[in-house]
């Protein structure tokens, strides 16, 4: 069940412990960390504190 | 409101209030929000998602030791939880379509804003094991062996998980058909389907 690709050695796969340190796909790289970045820059709903502090008052 | 979440969480051993939890569990929620959104990929999921592993963690404050990574130890609630909804399986219904008005928000560049739309889309077509390596150590700036230990899988595997993703997903964005094509969602949900009837399949 684990590869439907055709089972290429990659050299890469085991160079480096960094992501970034793979050159090829930067581009692809770059924009994954960006839509994980813009998420974190959205402002967090209300509801996650409101949620918490209820929590909070609920458990004391 | 800080939006920047110091990557890693720095405690000190001894004196760990719960203030001091509850002050670092709130700066994690955006990073609770966006692991859980590149893991549902559907935004109003997400953050229910991220809702209840922020609560699950509070509820089990006193388990955390202090001076472990809060946000390694957060993820792992939050993985649990999103495969404990998804088993009740609400990923092959069709909630795909969001993805693609998702966040054009903040990009000005419109070029930019279609090729991260595509990459959304080839995200959400990789394996749900390959997605999320591939988040932890590519995005959420979490080491090999912290997405390993919240996998709960060798380093190994995530390494060839990470691999095995990227070249997924090159071939995807080389292909280049995701989202030029407006059947391009139609053609996820069926390969969502199919997914999803294979693990039905092979759960027998």
């Amino acid at each position: 069940m684990h590869t439907d690709q055709p089972s290429k050695p990659s050299p890469r796969s085991d160079a480096g412990d960094k992501f970034t340190s793979e050159p090829l796909p930067e581009k692809i790289g770059k924009n994954l960390q960006q839509i994980y970045n813009d998420v974190l820059d959205e402002p967090v709903p209300d509801d996650f504190l409101n949620l918490l502090s209820q929590a909070d008052e609920k458990s004391n | 409101m800080t939006v920047s979440a110091p990557a890693e969480i720095k405690t000190k051993p001894e004196e760990y209030s719960e203030a001091e939890f509850k002050r670092d569990l709130i700066e994690l929620i955006p990073h609770l929000r966006a692991f859980a959104r590149s893991l549902c990929g559907n935004a109003t999921l997400a953050d229910d998602v991220a809702q209840d592993a922020m609560l699950k963690a509070w509820k089990a404050r006193e388990k955390f030791i202090p001076g472990t990574n809060l946000k390694a130890w957060t993820f792992t609630i939050l993985r649990n939880q999103f495969y404990s909804i998804k088993r009740r399986s609400w990923r092959a219904t069709s909630l795909e379509p969001e993805v693609a008005e998702q966040t054009i928000v903040a990009n000005s560049d419109a070029e930019q804003s279609i090729y991260l739309n595509e990459l959304r889309r080839g995200l959400n077509s990789l394996k749900d094991d390959q997605r999320e390596a591939l988040i932890l150590v590519g995005a959420s700036g979490l080491s090999y062996e912290e997405a390993a230990e919240i996998c709960g899988c060798a380093i190994g595997t995530v390494k060839s998980r990470v691999s095995r993703a990227r070249k997924s997903l090159e071939e995807i964005m080389e292909a280049g058909d995701f989202g030029a094509k407006a059947d391009g969602i139609r053609a996820l949900d069926a390969m969502d389907a199919i997914l999803s009837d294979a693990e039905n399949i092979a759960g027998k």
